[in-house]
């Protein structure tokens, strides 16, 4: 069922912005200080995964509009998509930021779980 | 010199901004209600929910509308029908009457002449008396036309409001130092701080957009700002430069002193339907009906392309022949002005794509009420440092009173808009005006009320009561004859359940932020920079 | 004239700041729409492309134009290099525009 997939794809895509942009910003340490307290040192390694990370994400992220709406329009949903996710998350960062890593987590979960049904659909 | 181009910039972004910036969110409140402006006619047209959106074959449809016309419209320059669509159960019909004896033939048409009808597509018969009212396209035409003064004024100024804003965009981007470094920067509580943070994050997480609409909208009526490029290659001849953009012939042609019976629209549907590979007809336009040189043309629905020039074709309306239109070449300039004068308006957009484009658009208004709430913030300390009186001069008052008229003003009068499309009675003349006059009078009490006692209590009442007044649309809804929220939902009848649901959205959101305006907040003053 | 970058320290010499910035709002507005105008103009009479999209490129084209004008100006280290530039820029766009019509050969 195309509706289906459709509304698989717009998940994924969703989420997978959301995870990568959560993973980037917590890549810059005045975030990062958010989740685990002033001061706490941010760990090159870690910073280097977040980046690559959130990156993938951004990049499944604009497959899966690409995907549901084809080359032009999916990138236009792509930018909408991005708009949607950077603004759950800076609300996130600013009045719940100890609920970061959830929602990161729980937003990767759900693009990786809705791209296993559309791809199955 | 750097530091200097950072600072003139910022200078530039600050006034470019606050000079228009009232008028810049009316735009953009207008704009974003009008991605859903089918949505918000059928809201503002009880009557009309009733009928379950069935799949009437559309060859079916435009013989009954052919029918209808002939009856009603027989003697018309032009027909105009409108399919029906997922937004738009009806089936649309407009016309043009013949002008009177003796009026020149060339004239064009005021809008005051058109003839429409609404119908039913399953009969034909016109659907049962809904109420007069402008719907949404009030507010379509409010965002570029403004109102009660001749559309010409209201391009014009909205025209110089949106370069304005174009400006503060670019500005407000070469003078925002650590663009990236923010990007995810929001410290709530925080006075001016935040003001800052909210204006910076509605503006850069929606920037692509921001830019496109504004330099999209200047498209739309580019040759209007900018006749020199038409002046020089088509000096004199506007007509034959217009004719060449859109594709169609050249001025308006005479009607044919013989009358001709006009073929059947059926037929005709069913030829541009097989060449578009199944996809539906979005508009028909019939020219000179029942004369000998009638013509038919027939547009592709919207929704398929993002370009504006959409697939046509015409017909010879005497014989049924196809004319002209099959597969038109379009230069690469032409194309792209398509695709922006498209993106702009947005009706390729599916259910998905325009959610997010709303969003976006009150990620717009919400970038220009912070940028104008945080010139106030920033203000007030300057000037109660060098006054002695603890007052404020005239200057930053009268922004005050402004901010407070035009934003939570506007935001009051807009539901006021739809309790008026309601509560006044049906019938009499005047009544779209009517409406509308209730949504300016609403706004210019509120206004006033701003400019009078621009102070806290008086951005909680307005807040509260727009809150409010949005928050309880979907009980007006069911109380006065729509569909509920249970009906429509249960009907899957989104285009209603919709409208409800983003109203109670809207309130709770005006009403949460009139309660965070509350006595409480008082108690949280940090240094003496945070007057929020 | 003094430059908007100043101006903190100008707020003293009040009148002549503000003839600066009047003069350069004049510049920015009505000078940079001499400029986009005929610069359209000129891109119009350039381009080689059917009529149509000749003006429609030109045209496209000044939208954008007229914005960075105006942010030119207003970056510009006194309103009087302001009107200089300006001025120089619809001189060049104006011989251009004569150059065009007389070797041009029209549209």
């Amino acid at each position: 069922m195309s509706g289906l997939r459709d509304i698989l794809l717009a998940l994924a895509a969703l989420g997978a912005a959301t995870a990568g942009f959560t993973a980037l910003s917590l890549a810059m340490e005045r975030h990062w200080e958010r989740l685990h307290g002033r001061g706490a040192p941010l760990p090159v390694r870690a910073r280097r995964g977040l980046r690559h990370a959130g990156t993938v994400g951004l990049l499944v992220s604009l497959a899966s509009c690409i995907a549901l709406r084809g080359a032009a329009q999916g990138w236009v949903a792509w930018a909408g998509v991005l708009t949607l996710a950077g603004i759950t998350l800076v609300l996130v960062l600013g009045y719940a930021p100890r609920g970061v890593a959830r929602l990161g987590w729980g937003a990767a979960a759900l693009a990786m779980l809705s791209l296993a049904g559309a791809l199955l659909a | 010199m750097k530091e200097g181009f950072r600072q003139s910039m910022a200078w530039l972004h600050t006034w470019s901004g606050l000079l228009v910036g009232w008028i810049l969110f009316m735009v953009f409140a207008a704009g974003t209600a009008s991605y859903f402006r089918d949505e918000i006619t059928l809201w503002m047209k009880p009557e009309l929910h009733a009928a379950a959106p069935a799949r009437v074959p559309q060859a079916l449809a435009i013989g009954l509308a052919q029918q209808t016309l002939e009856e009603r419209a027989g003697g018309s320059r032009r027909w105009f029908i409108t399919m029906p669509t997922a937004r738009n159960p009806a089936l649309e019909a407009s016309w043009i009457p013949a002008p009177p004896k003796g009026a020149d033939p060339q004239a064009r048409p005021k809008r005051r002449e058109f003839g429409s009808a609404t119908l039913d597509p399953a009969t034909g018969r016109e659907l049962g008396a809904a109420r007069a009212t402008r719907g949404g396209d009030f507010f379509f035409r409010l965002h570029f036309d403004l109102h009660y003064m001749s559309g010409l004024w209201g391009r014009w100024i909205v025209g110089v409001c949106a370069m304005c804003m174009l400006v503060a965009i670019l500005s407000g981007v070469v003078t925002h130092k650590r663009i990236f470094k923010d990007f995810f920067t929001f410290r709530p509580a925080r006075g001016q701080r935040s003001w800052l943070d909210a204006h910076n994050a509605s503006a850069v997480l929606a920037l692509p957009y921001h830019l496109m609409i504004t330099y999209t909208g200047l498209v739309t009526l580019m040759f209007m700002y900018l006749p020199s490029g038409v002046q020089a290659i088509y000096p004199d001849k506007q007509d034959a430069f217009y004719a060449d953009l859109n594709g169609g012939p050249a001025g308006n042609a005479k009607p044919a002193p013989e009358r001709a019976a006009l073929a059947p629209l059926g037929p005709m549907l069913e030829q541009a339907t097989r060449s578009w590979h199944g996809a539906p007809v979005g508009r028909i336009t019939v020219t000179h009906p029942g004369r000998a040189n009638a013509t038919v043309n027939l547009v592709l629905q919207e929704g398929r392309d993002m370009t504006q020039d959409l697939p046509n074709l015409t017909f010879d309306g005497v014989t049924g022949k196809l004319l002209s239109g099959a597969g038109r070449e379009r230069g690469g300039a032409v194309a792209t002005r398509g695709v922006m004068y498209g993106l702009h308006v947005g009706r390729f957009a599916d259910p998905l794509v325009r959610a997010l484009f709303f969003l976006s658009g009150l990620a717009g208004c919400a970038m220009v009420a912070t940028g104008l709430l945080m010139w106030a913030v920033k203000e007030r300390p300057k000037q109660l440092k060098i006054r002695a009186d603890g007052k404020v001069g005239f200057g930053l008052r009268l922004v005050d009173g402004l901010n407070l008229g035009g934003i939570a003003g506007l935001l009051l009068a807009m539901p006021v808009l739809f309790w008026a499309n309601r509560l006044l009675p049906v019938g009499g003349a005047g009544r779209p005006d009517l409406e509308i006059a209730c949504f300016f009078g609403a706004w210019a009490i509120a206004a006033v009320a701003g400019l009078a006692f621009p102070a806290r209590p008086m951005w909680r009442l307005q807040l509260g009561l727009g809150g409010a007044l949005f928050a309880l649309l979907p009980v007006l809804n069911a109380a006065t004859g729509g569909a509920g929220l249970a009906t429509s939902l249960a009907r899957g009848q989104w285009a209603i359940a919709g409208f409800d649901l983003v109203g109670l959205g809207l309130g709770a959101m005006l009403l949460y932020a009139a309660l965070r305006l509350g006595p409480r907040a008082a108690v949280k003053p940090r240094l003496a920079g945070s007057a929020a | 004239m003094t430059s908007i970058a100043s101006k903190a320290s100008r707020r003293a010499t009040g009148l002549r700041y503000r003839a600066g910035v009047v003069s350069r709002t004049i510049a920015a507005i009505g000078g940079s729409y001499l400029l986009t105008t005929l610069s359209t103009r000129v891109l119009a009479l350039a381009l080689h492309l059917s009529p149509v999209d000749k003006v429609v490129a030109a045209t496209l084209s000044g939208l954008a134009i007229y914005p960075c004008a105006v942010m030119w100006t207003f970056a510009a280290a006194s309103a009087g290099r302001a009107w200089l530039g300006l001025g120089a820029a619809c001189g060049l766009a104006g011989l251009a525009l004569w150059a065009l019509r007389s070797f041009g050969g029209g549209a």
